[in-house]
């Protein structure tokens, strides 16, 4: 779990009682020692919106009580101490590289749960506060079985101005061709009789269709498509990730699911899983299935042409 | 061991390309040319016979599987099962926007010359049957004369054609939704033998990989290349019909 992750949940427990804009005032502490009051200021200031000096140190004083830091000397310092002391013992090891959790399988309602944060945040941002590379919805699959299930919060995100990344396979591909026959020979739980990758792609593809042509904001959308092989399927949300591998027994969403939070202060993980999705968009071909054109002879020829 | 196929397909190809009417489209009028792509409609009209013909005449399964997947790309369907414009709806619909008048397409008589060409290349595959490398000898005639050959022809036709039509998703004016299409997704792109395993497979890559499983002798290898001939021989035999044309042809009318 990162800093500021931890920071909200910390904040967020009934038993510390803090007040929304107390909770902004801790969002506001960093996790390296030595941070100044006037520091603190300027960094609420900057997150937050304007605010007094004053008011700003009436609430700290009520964070002081409510955390029990009642040592001698200066206050801010002794929060700080225990704010980084609880954030090491908060979880193992692997927190620092943002892994939040291990789902058994694709979590529906907690991607659906980080799309609604994002609408939300981008809807509340001012416009020089929104960081593109935050504000992003990502997806890379083979082909999405879960997309129609999202297109009511994709159309919200589009709407709210927010990046809609789709990479799926090129349904023409040999790599395609290759997953499939893989899941039909291996899969633990027998798949559809008609299942076939290229009509569950050119399905997603309809969706986005669908998507696009209800759309005030559909050049927030962008799809491209690969023709070789990915290892993992990615959902992303914001600072949410979810990365789950393409095993031989099972589609990528009916596998465990990695939750990572892309503010991680080591970014090994999130950082390498990000490189090889900008590594994949960077070859994909782009493709738009533009509503009321014939887009599937366009599709059959995207990397043959 | 396929090296005198592919070389005898690259001199096929170079020559049809060098063929008196392929190579002097820019000098036929659109009246002319007109006239000749609704002949050519014929011969795109009798793809689906030939398609299903080969597909009654093969043995192997796995090649029908091939050819009934790239016969079914001829009629569309959604993933809903709704029926799209079929490959001869978009021709039709290509043909109204490079100007031929509804009337003129659909009561245009097929030529005595497109017809024995259109009957003799039934017959090509009627003669393919019952000897020891019939899978062989239908799959070479139907990729050359339906695939390779095809690319070909809309890729010398194409210059004269994007006058009138445009391609790509961004294009200004009129979108192609058949020759363009047919023209890449039907060319050779390969040697047989040679194709790639990224990037995808045009139809003539398809067959051809069931070509370089079967050829695996002299005689096999023999077979395949004369029927690559006799698909030649067709396409060459039916754009002679036009050479008329080609001889009384004046320097192109700038485009409406």
């Amino acid at each position: 779990m990162s800093w500021t992750a931890f920071l909200q949940t910390l904040g967020e427990r009934q038993e510390h009682a803090l007040t929304p804009h107390e909770l902004e005032v801790i969002l506001c502490l960093r996790e390296e020692p030595g941070q100044s009051k006037q520091q603190l200021l300027e960094a609420y200031q900057q997150r937050q919106g304007p605010i007094e000096e004053e008011a700003l140190t009436q609430r700290l004083r009520t964070i002081y009580r409510k955390f029990n830091v009642s040592g001698k000397g200066y206050k801010l310092p002794q929060l700080q101490r225990y704010l980084a002391q609880q954030y090491q013992q908060s979880g193992p090891g692997l927190s620092r590289f943002g892994l939040s959790k291990i789902h058994a399988a694709f979590p529906t309602d907690a991607f659906a749960a980080a799309l609604e944060r994002l609408i939300d945040d981008q809807e509340q941002a001012q416009p020089a506060d929104q960081k593109e590379d935050q504000q992003e919805v990502a997806i890379l699959q083979t082909f999405a079985p879960n997309l129609e299930h999202y297109r009511a919060h994709l159309s919200r995100c589009l709407e709210a101005g927010v990046r809609v990344r789709i990479l799926l396979a090129w349904p023409y591909s040999q790599a395609a061709g290759l997953r499939e026959e893989v899941l039909k020979r291996y899969a633990a739980e027998p798949l559809a009789e008609d299942f076939a990758i290229q009509s569950s792609v050119i399905a997603n593809l309809e969706t986005l269709e669908a998507t696009i042509r209800a759309s005030r904001n559909p050049a927030k959308l962008e799809i491209r498509l690969y023709d070789t092989l990915p290892s993992l399927s990615l959902y992303r949300a914001g600072p949410t990730l979810l990365a789950a591998p393409f095993l031989h027994g099972a589609l990528a969403i009916h596998t465990f699911q990695l939750e990572l939070d892309l503010r991680a202060s080591d970014a090994l993980l999130t950082g390498t899983l990000l490189n090889d999705f900008e590594r994949m968009w960077t070859v994909a071909r782009p493709f738009r299935p533009a509503p009321d054109q014939n887009w599937r002879n366009e599709l059959k020829i995207l990397f043959t042409d | 061991m396929l090296a005198p196929l592919n070389n005898q397909e690259r001199q096929h190809i170079a020559s049809l390309r060098a063929h008196p009417i392929l190579a002097n489209v820019a000098a036929l009028s659109w009246d002319d040319l007109l006239a000749l792509l609704l002949q050519r409609r014929f011969l795109s009209l009798s793809i689906v016979n030939v398609y299903e013909y080969v597909i009654d005449a093969l043995e192997s399964e796995a090649i029908k599987a091939t050819v009934r997947l790239i016969l079914h790309e001829e009629y569309p369907r959604n993933t809903r099962g709704v029926p799209l414009a079929s490959h001869r709806e978009l021709l039709f619909r290509d043909l109204l926007h490079l100007g031929a008048s509804r009337e003129q397409i659909l009561n245009t008589a097929e030529s005595a010359e497109t017809r024995q060409v259109r009957l003799a290349s039934l017959e090509a595959l009627q003669n393919c049957l019952n000897q020891p490398h019939s899978d062989l000898a239908l799959i070479a005639f139907l990729r050359f004369w339906a695939e390779v050959l095809v690319s070909v022809e809309y890729e010398c036709l194409w210059p004269r054609l994007s006058e009138r039509l445009a391609h790509g998703p961004a294009a200004d004016g009129v979108r192609s939704e058949f020759f363009y299409y047919h023209m890449i997704h039907d060319r050779r792109q390969s040697d047989i033998g040679a194709e790639q395993l990224l990037g995808g497979l045009t139809h003539s890559q398809e067959l051809a990989r069931h070509m370089a499983e079967l050829i695996d002798s002299e005689a096999a290898l023999q077979i395949a290349i004369s029927q690559v001939n006799r698909a030649w021989e067709l396409k060459d035999r039916f754009y002679r019909q036009f050479l008329p044309l080609a001889a009384t042809s004046q320097p192109p009318q700038p485009s409406p």
